[in-house]
């Protein structure tokens, strides 16, 4: 009888389970593309050599360390399918967040390929130095004709140096980059490493003692060793929980209302 | 009379239970409510910038030679009655018709510009001059921002509608008078393109685009 009972709680479980997995897998269907951090391109079309790519990559990082804005730039062979072109660059913004919380100065400047489409969207910072009109400036005049050339990596290169040009002077920055700021000056990726090594401590001292004193230490050693192992596990959480830190891009933060201009070539 | 002191002890307390919840929810539901103004105000800003545009386009369009004139003159109308609306940009609407009613002078307004849009397609030298193709980008940047805030205020509308109508909040909601607030909804025919006829030359006195 409760043989029956326990396999029926199974079956839920594992239908409860196909359900959730289903509802997810259907969820999953058309995600974002990741924000390309650290770095500040994200090259899905292959348009860029990997020296360009590098030199570019680069320049956008010295741009951020000189003004902490956070410019990103992302060539993708088509639209996804069903997605509308100013739809999805809004949500790949708010997804990949450029720009400093607050400030919002980041802007992302995106290809698609097949549709021959371009936009420079901006954040909320950036209005003032990037207004529409010389977004679409930028686009027409600047990109444009070197992508009608086949000249690809100079056109995505004129539309960078050509936001860079028009956001001159806009924001100072630290010298540093985010990335850089939680590399070095993050305490709490020292924190599960100093309680390892105290645990260890404690769990060795006592045992050295013990040794030394040639008594009945042992009891106090054992408890030590267990309360390390938790301490292991402790710290392995810490550092996944660090690793997923730079969630939007770079943890900049940024937001946008829509602000850019579209174009195609 | 020790029992009755129990009894009113615990009376008094849960009145005051109770009564904290209640404030406790109630604050949460006036943080929701401004909320809601605020991106209502959001939202209000943007389709203000999208009018205050309408005047440098008029004078743009104006400049190139038989430009259609029907086309300029619902623009002027469509932003003299967007214009003529009174509408309280400090608190979002409370009842679906004042709603409707906003939406309906707005999308008039966005798709006789859109209208606009297409027409100039058929005059080479308006679209070459910088000054058209400039105040077209702002255009379109002003039609995709107040999509985004339309987005945004939706999304804080539904989560007030929600709060007010979760168990128990929604026993006391309507005493203190919180309201359901309405949603934009999509513009009937935005998804179709304005229809286009030319009629160069032979109309009336052009609109005074002011």
């Amino acid at each position: 009888m409760s043989g029956v009972r326990h396999r029926g709680a199974v079956c839920v479980v594992l239908l409860a389970w196909l359900w959730c997995s289903a509802g997810w897998a259907m969820a999953a269907v058309s995600p974002l593309p990741a924000s390309p951090t650290p770095h500040y391109i994200r090259d899905d079309a292959k348009w860029l050599s990997p020296a360009a790519y590098q030199a570019l990559d680069a320049k956008l990082q010295a741009y951020e360390r000189d003004t902490s804005s956070q410019f990103v730039v992302g060539i993708f062979p088509n639209i996804p399918e069903g997605a509308e072109l100013f739809d999805f660059s809004q949500r790949l913004f708010e997804a990949w967040k450029p720009g400093t919380a607050g400030k919002d100065n980041g802007a992302i400047f995106l290809i698609f390929a097949a549709e021959r489409q371009m936009r420079i969207h901006t954040g909320f910072g950036m209005e003032g130095v990037l207004p529409d009109a010389r977004c679409k400036q930028i686009i027409q005049d600047r990109v444009a004709p070197l992508l009608r050339q086949g000249n690809r990596a100079a056109a995505v290169n004129a539309g960078v140096d050509a936001m860079i040009a028009a956001a001159k002077g806009e924001y100072t920055g630290t010298g540093k980059t985010r990335l850089d700021n939680q590399a070095h000056g993050n305490p709490r990726g020292w924190l599960p490493i100093l309680i390892f090594i105290l645990l260890i401590a404690f769990n060795v001292i006592p045992r050295i003692l013990s040794r030394a004193a040639g008594a009945g230490w042992g009891g106090g050693g054992f408890i030590g060793g267990g309360s390390a192992g938790g301490g292991w596990s402790g710290g392995g959480g810490g550092f996944s929980g660090g690793g997923d830190s730079g969630g939007g891009f770079s943890g900049g933060g940024g937001d946008s209302g829509g602000g850019g201009a579209s174009g195609g070539w | 009379m020790n029992k009755i002191w129990i009894v009113l002890i615990a009376i008094v307390g849960l009145i005051v239970v109770i009564g904290m919840s209640v404030a406790g929810s109630y604050n949460g539901l006036v943080g929701k409510q401004q909320g809601v103004d605020a991106a209502w105000a959001q939202v209000l800003n943007q389709y203000q910038r999208r009018a205050d545009l309408v005047p440098n386009l008029v004078k743009t369009v104006e400049g190139s030679a038989n430009f259609e004139k029907s086309t300029l003159e619902n623009i002027v109308t469509a932003r003299a009655s967007v214009g003529r609306m009174t509408i309280d940009a400090s608190k979002a609407p409370d009842d679906a018709a004042t709603m409707q009613k906003f939406q309906q002078a707005q999308g008039q307004l966005g798709s006789a510009l859109q209208r606009l849009l297409v027409v100039a397609e058929n005059y080479p030298d308006l679209k070459a001059s910088a000054g058209f193709r400039d105040l077209q980008a702002q255009l379109e940047g002003t039609e995709n921002r107040v999509a985004v805030e339309r987005g945004r205020f939706n999304e804080v509308v539904k989560a007030y509608n929600t709060a007010i109508r979760r168990f128990p909040t929604v026993l006391f909601a309507g005493v203190f008078g919180f309201q359901n607030k309405p949603y934009f909804q999509a513009d009937a025919g935005a998804e179709k393109a304005p229809e286009v006829k030319f009629n160069f030359g032979g109309t009336p006195a052009p609109a005074n685009g002011k």
